[in-house]
């Protein structure tokens, strides 16, 4: 059978929409499928969040800090709006040993090249009013952003067809094909695909196809639980974060687990979005595939969110929902061949970073398949 | 899939249910209370000022109309939050009647002005002439439109259409527009969720409640399935909406 392609990308999210627009601005022949729509499964189920202070200095910081150069011209570049802002964020503190954790982590980020600042509360509220007076602080950093993840992958989606992509939503992958040792292709609902190479960019779905191969790709669904706001005056200046987040995420061992809101991992993320609707987030939760959200769930994230931002107590939440974020145990991300099964590309396992990571998971995706 | 739980319009048995004889509409205006779902709701009953509509003790009974208590006089229409009453007169002429609905878009017609007179569901029923558009201070936002209609229409017209509308929006919280919607269908969105994911319809206030059967018609319409196949969204919590503070309930922990 003849190739169809140069490349196959499984999965229409933010990452594989990512790789299928860098792969095909490279030249090469691309085909994405996804066995649902573009954006149909963690990237329309999630925050906004391009945050450069949540990453750990190294590999992770350095890939989101030139992700985040990326971003800045992507609009343009994709010739649709993907509600891209570059509003700045703030990682808040309730207490002196919350701020002392941060600034350990600023400490290594501003080696790193990041600037980030610790601000007492009185100074955070003044960028910032809505913050409640009895916080620590907060800290600061003017390279974060946001985005609309939906529009991402639908803008990565469309540019890529401009540049000669096939982009196939209601194909579902069933199977890799493996030929004289090298995967050469993707056995579909709708018949066989061949290509030189096949990017696995489904998520936390990735290793379905891995497993028939006896390999154990160390990707867990990790629920996340938001709630949206009715739409609302501009009334936040940032992108906000919790250092609960960065608790749950690098030290879940400093949790307590007689904590409720510990327990389900809540640590606000909230954005406001340029709709004005306030997305409120977020639980991490392992509770396998599970996509509903739960009361135990949404009380728990609304409960913090009245605490970090009283001001919100009044506001109306028109929807909840909850999405299934790819967890690594060493919190990065899966990129790059996969020992074994040559042809085969990972682009999987970003967690909470998916957003922040699309871009550059895509173009280094794109610069390894030359 | 008939009914007023399944379509949003009453089905002819719903309908039949409801309207009063034709020898009482001859003989000069009456309501016609198209409510027949057993909801907790009785402002009607307070607002007529001759006490011609009775729920009762029970909340959730429907309103029952005295035809010959009831005047006429139209002040249930814009009392009714769910804007299921109407007022019909077949006494005017041998050959229109008035029809007085609630009119909750804007612009508003001028009288004289001709419009298209359009059924429970939006479709196109006759020609009608506009006779009056009550904006009164006691109609509190809900305009009332009264239309001359063919008279075997009276049962059938319950509200209008601009000849010249413009954009007509399918989701109005997010205001997307007819136009926007059968674009996306066209582009390969084939489920209500998917028209969702591309324009925003639904995403809004009412959280699809009122777009959500506009938009698998539409769907239906582009593709030619029928509208009982198309994939409803999926719903989600919260019902209504709750404030942050109501979620959020008593104690921070256990």
């Amino acid at each position: 059978m003849n190739k169809q392609a140069e490349v196959i990308v499984i999965g229409g999210g933010v990452i594989g929409t990512s790789v299928a627009y860098y792969a095909a601005k490279a030249g090469k022949r691309v085909v994405l499928l996804d066995r649902g729509d573009i954006a149909a499964g963690t990237s329309g189920a999630c925050d906004g969040f391009i945050i450069m202070q949540s990453k750990n200095p190294g590999p992770h910081l350095d890939l989101a800090m030139q992700s985040a150069a990326l971003y800045r011209n992507l609009t343009d570049e994709l010739e649709y709006d993907i509600e891209y802002m570059s509003c700045g964020g703030m990682i808040v503190a309730e207490s002196e040993k919350q701020a002392q954790l941060l600034q350990g982590l600023i400490a290594k980020q501003k080696q790193a090249g990041l600037q980030v600042e610790l601000l007492p509360i009185a100074q955070a509220r003044r960028s910032e009013p809505l913050l409640a007076a009895d916080l620590w602080g907060a800290a600061y950093c003017a390279n974060d952003a946001q985005v609309n993840p939906i529009r991402l992958a639908q803008g990565f989606a469309q540019a890529a067809r401009r540049l000669g992509a096939q982009i196939r939503p209601g194909v579902e992958v069933q199977a890799l094909l493996v030929e004289n040792g090298r995967v050469c292709g993707v056995k579909t609902g709708q018949g066989e695909l061949r290509a030189d190479y096949i990017v696995n960019a489904t998520g936390v779905w990735a290793p379905a196809l891995l497993s028939p191969f006896g390999i154990d790709l160390p990707i867990k669904p990790r629920r996340g639980q938001i709630l949206v706001t009715e739409p609302l005056p501009p009334m936040l200046n940032h992108v906000l974060l919790c250092a609960c987040y960065l608790i749950a995420k690098y030290h879940p061992e400093e949790l307590d687990p007689t904590d409720r809101q510990h327990r389900l991992g809540v640590g606000l993320a909230v954005e406001q979005t340029a709709h004005g609707s306030l997305l409120v987030g977020s639980t991490r939760e392992f509770a396998g595939f599970d996509r509903k959200t739960t009361l135990a769930g949404i009380e728990a994230v609304a409960q913090h969110a009245r605490r970090i931002l009283p001001a919100l107590a009044k506001v109306n939440i028109i929807r909840t929902f909850a999405g299934l974020r790819p967890h690594t145990p060493d919190g990065l991300p899966i990129l790059g061949p996969v020992a074994g099964l040559p042809g085969l590309i990972m682009a999987a396992g970003h967690e909470g970073d998916g957003i922040a990571l699309a871009p550059i998971t895509g173009q280094k995706v794109a610069e390894y398949l030359k | 899939m008939e009914g007023v739980k399944l379509t949003g319009a009453l089905s002819a048995d719903e309908q039949a249910s409801v309207f009063p004889p034709n020898e009482r509409a001859e003989r000069g205006p009456v309501a016609v209370i198209e409510c027949v779902q057993q909801i907790p709701c009785n402002p009607c009953e307070k607002a007529c000022p001759f006490g011609a509509i009775e729920v009762g003790p029970d909340i959730t009974n429907l309103p029952r109309l005295d035809l010959d208590k009831c005047r006429g006089c139209g002040l249930c229409l814009s009392k009714c939050p769910g804007l299921a009453i109407f007022l019909v007169d077949a006494s005017k002429s041998a050959t229109e009647a008035l029809v007085m609905f609630p009119y909750e878009y804007l612009p508003l017609p001028a009288p004289d002005e001709i419009v298209d007179g359009v059924d429970r569901t939006g479709r196109f029923v006759a020609k009608a002439r506009v006779v009056k558009v009550d904006t009164g201070a006691q109609r509190e936002g809900t305009t009332i439109v009264t239309l001359a209609v063919p008279k075997q229409t009276m049962h059938d017209v319950r509200s209008m259409r601009l000849v010249a509308p413009g954009e007509v929006f399918l989701c109005r919280c997010c205001e997307v527009s007819e136009t926007e919607v059968r674009q996306a269908v066209r582009e390969g969105a084939k489920t209500v969720a998917a028209v969702k994911m591309r324009t925003r319809a639904g995403m809004g206030l009412c959280q699809g409640r009122t777009c959500r059967r506009l938009i698998s018609r539409v769907i239906a319409e582009e593709t030619g399935q029928s509208p009982a196949d198309i994939l409803p969204p999926t719903s989600r919590a919260p019902v209504r909406t709750l404030s942050l503070e109501a979620l959020a309930g008593g104690d921070d922990n256990e």
